[in-house]
C-alpha cells in the first residue's frame, strides 16, 4: 500500500504548468513531445479511475453516493497501488460521510498552487469565454461546482470549488501532513526554486541539471511553441490557446478598479494569508 | 462457504419469463426492461430470487469498497440504502436483497450494469463497455468510457433505422463457429435529459432511472434486433482534442487489443475474478473483426454527432 500525492489548485492557477514540469523531472525522456496533460498526474475526478474502484458506473450513483464513496476508491486505489500515485484535483478537500473526500491515510502530500485571484478571473474569463463579471462571481460563489460544459464529453465528475478563499483554506487548513504552498508568481519569477521545493517535498529524486532541463522544457515560450505545433486540449473554450499569456499582475489592466475591488473585499484576508496585497503582491 | 437462501414460501412474487442475451431468465423481481421469454420450454438459464443477502461474505479473497469475492467464486455486490446482490460462482443464481421496494427502478439499474457484467465474465462471455447497433448483416458496437456519448451515438443511429442490440453493456461470444457474436440485451436506451433534448424527446412518461438522477428509460421495442449477429467492428470512442472531430484511424494488433482491454465493461472485475488469462485470448478474437477495429475522434461541438456517425458508417461496407 502506498499513497497519493494530490496536485491542487482553483482551476487556472498554473495546475497544468506545475504537472508538467514535475512530469519533465520525472520522466525526462518524455518531456519534448506533444503535450499530454493527462500523461502525468491524470485527474482525481475521472470517472474511469472511480469506476475502477468500485467496480460500479458512476452514472448510475446520485451525487450523494459519489460523494460517500469516493473516499474510497481512493483508499481502494491506494491499496493495490506499488508506487506514489499523482492525482491533479481541482476540489476544495470537504467532508462527505465517510470522511475527508481525500482521506488523510492515503495522502502521501499535497502540492497546492496559489495565484492572485485577481489574474485567476482574468484567466478563467478567456479560458471559459465568459465575461469578467461572470467570473468574479464564480470565485465569490460559495456553492460553485466544477463540470464539463453542455457539449463536451462529461468524463470527469463534478467538482465542488466553494469560493476561492475556502477553497485554498479548505487544503490549507486539511488535517495530516501540512501541504507544501507554491505561488505561480513564484513559479514565474524562479521556477527552479519552486520546482526543486516541490521535488523535494514530494520525494522526487533530482539533481541540479534534472531541474534546468525541466524549468526549459517548461518554459512558458516553450509551451506555447509546443502547443501551436501540435495543440493542445486543456478544457479551454473552442479556438482560444490553453497557454496565453503566463504573466502574473494582468488585472491591473484587465480589470476595472470596482471589479479588482470586489474580488478584494470579499477575499481579503485569505489573500493578505498569502502575500497578496491590494496593490500586487508581497 | 455463503449458502445462498431463498424466501420463505408465500412472499415469492409470481415469477417473470424473460430474455437476456438468449438466456431464459426467471425471476423474482419483474424485469419489465427486458423481453419476454418467447423461446422454447427449456429450464431457466438464469434464476434471480429475492431474499436476504449476508452482510459479509466468509473469507473474501477480494474485499473491495463494493464488491467482495470469495475463494470459491461466489460474488456479494451492493449499493448502500438500494440492494445486495450475491451471485453464485457458476453465474446461473442472482439473490437480490432489496433495501427499496423492490420494483424501484433503483435496483435493475445495477442488476442490469455490474451484476450483468460479473455473470458475463462467470459465462466465459466478454462484456464491452459499448452501446451496440446493426448495420448491415452485423453488429457494430460503439465502445468507450463513461460518459464520452455511447448511448446518444446509438439513440441516433437508431433514429436512422439501425436496430438496436445493447445499450452500455455489450456482450461477446467468441467461441462459437463464424467468429465473434453479439448477443442481443434488452431493448431500452439510458439517456440523460439533455440527450434526449436533443433528439427532440422530453421525458414525459419515461421511467427515471434512478429517483434522483435525471436520467430516464427509453424503450426502444420495435427498434430492437432479437437475434445474435457477427461482430462487424468495434468503433472506440475517444474525446476529440479540439472539440470537432479529428477522424476515424484503424487499430491494429497490440493496440486494438489493448484499447478493447480499455474498453471492457468493469475490466477490473475481470481481474477481480481471476480471469484475465482466459478473456486475453478473447480479446484477441474480438479485435479481429471482419470490419476491424477503430479510434473515433468523437467531436462534441455542433455537429460532432453526424461527423462521427458518417466516419463510422463510411467505414462499414454494404
Amino acid at each position: 500500500m502506498t499513497g497519493f500525492y494530490w496536485v491542487v489548485s482553483y482551476p487556472k492557477s498554473g495546475n497544468t504548468w506545475l504537472r508538467l514540469a514535475l512530469r519533465a523531472l520525472l520522466h525526462p525522456d518524455r518531456g519534448a513531445g506533444p503535450l499530454d496533460a493527462t500523461g502525468f498526474a491524470p485527474d482525481a475526478s475521472q470517472r474511469t479511475d472511480i469506476e475502477e474502484a468500485l467496480d460500479v458506473e458512476s452514472g448510475d450513483l446520485t451525487p450523494a453516493e459519489l460523494g460517500r464513496l469516493r473516499p474510497q476508491a481512493y483508499r481502494a486505489l491506494a491499496a493495490t497501488a506499488t508506487r506514489p500515485l499523482f492525482r491533479k484535483v481541482h476540489d476544495a478537500q470537504s467532508g462527505t460521510a465517510d470522511g475527508p473526500l481525500f482521506p488523510p491515510e492515503v495522502t502521501l502530500g499535497t502540492l497546492y498552487v496559489v495565484r492572485d485571484p485577481r489574474d485567476v478571473v482574468v484567466s478563467w474569463a478567456h479560458f471559459a469565454g465568459v465575461g469578467l463579471d461572470e467570473a468574479i462571481a464564480m470565485l465569490c460563489d460559495p456553492a460553485a461546482v466544477l463540470q464539463a460544459p453542455a457539449g463536451r464529453p462529461a468524463l470527469t465528475l463534478p467538482q465542488r470549488l466553494g469560493c476561492w478563499s475556502s477553497h485554498v483554506r479548505s487544503w490549507l487548513d486539511a488535517p495530516g501532513r501540512s501541504c507544501c504552498l507554491l505561488r505561480y508568481e513564484d513559479m514565474l519569477a524562479d521556477p527552479a526554486a519552486v520546482l526543486r521545493r516541490a521535488a523535494l517535498y514530494a520525494g522526487i529524486p533530482h539533481g541540479e541539471a534534472d531541474i534546468r532541463n525541466a524549468v526549459a522544457l517548461t518554459r512558458f515560450d516553450a509551451l506555447r511553441e509546443r502547443e501551436e505545433a501540435h495543440g493542445f486540449d486543456g478544457g479551454q473554450s473552442g479556438g482560444v490557446p490553453f497557454f496565453r499569456s503566463g504573466r502574473a499582475g494582468q488585472w491591473r489592466t484587465a480589470l476595472s478598479p470596482e471589479q479588482a475591488g470586489r474580488v478584494w473585499d470579499v477575499h481579503r484576508e485569505m489573500m493578505t494569508r498569502i502575500g497578496y496585497i491590494a496593490d500586487g503582491w508581497a | 462457504m455463503p449458502t445462498l437462501s431463498r424466501p420463505a414460501p408465500g412472499l415469492l412474487p409470481s415469477t417473470d419469463d424473460r430474455m437476456l442475451c438468449g438466456w431464459r431468465v426467471a425471476s423474482a423481481l419483474r424485469l419489465p426492461d427486458l423481453l419476454p421469454w418467447t423461446g422454447d420450454g427449456r429450464a431457466p438459464d438464469l434464476v434471480i430470487d429475492l431474499g436476504p443477502v449476508p452482510d459479509r461474505l466468509d473469507d473474501p479473497v477480494i474485499d473491495h469498497a463494493l464488491l467482495q469475492v470469495a475463494a470459491d467464486g461466489a460474488c456479494r455486490f451492493a449499493i448502500p440504502d438500494v440492494a445486495a446482490f450475491l451471485i453464485d460462482p457458476a453465474g446461473r443464481h442472482v439473490t437480490v436483497d432489496p433495501a427499496l421496494p423492490p420494483e424501484t427502478p433503483d435496483i435493475r439499474v445495477f442488476l442490469l450494469g455490474t451484476v450483468f457484467g460479473i455473470l458475463c465474465y462467470r459465462r466465459g462471455l466478454l462484456p464491452l463497455h459499448a452501446s451496440c447497433v446493426r448495420v448491415g448483416d452485423g453488429a457494430v458496437a460503439l465502445a468507450g468510457p463513461s460518459g464520452i456519448g455511447k448511448s446518444t451515438l446509438a439513440a441516433a443511429l437508431v433514429r436512422q433505422g439501425h436496430a438496436m442490440l445493447a445499450d452500455d453493456v455489450t456482450v461477446l461470444d467468441v467461441v462459437g463457429p463464424g467468429g465473434p457474436r453479439v448477443l442481443p440485451a434488452f431493448p431500452r436506451l439510458k439517456l440523460w435529459r439533455d440527450a434526449l433534448a436533443r433528439m427532440g424527446r422530453n421525458a414525459d412518461g419515461l421511467e427515471r432511472s434512478r429517483a434522483e438522477l435525471d436520467k430516464f428509460h427509453l424503450p426502444v421495442t420495435d427498434a430492437f434486433c432479437p437475434e445474435p449477429l457477427p461482430l462487424r467492428a468495434v468503433f472506440h470512442l475517444e474525446a476529440a482534442r479540439h472539440g470537432d472531430g479529428d477522424g476515424l484511424r484503424r487499430l491494429r494488433g497490440p493496440e486494438a487489443v489493448a484499447r478493447m482491454g480499455r474498453d471492457l465493461y468493469r475490466g477490473g472485475l475481470m481481474m477481480r475474478l481471476g480471469l484475465t488469462g482466459r478473456a486475453l485470448p478473447a480479446m484477441v478474437t474480438a479485435a479481429g473483426a471482419r470490419d476491424g477495429t477503430w479510434a473515433v475522434a468523437h467531436g462534441h461541438g455542433p455537429g460532432g454527432l453526424d461527423r462521427s456517425i458518417a466516419g463510422i458508417l463510411d467505414r462499414l461496407p454494404t
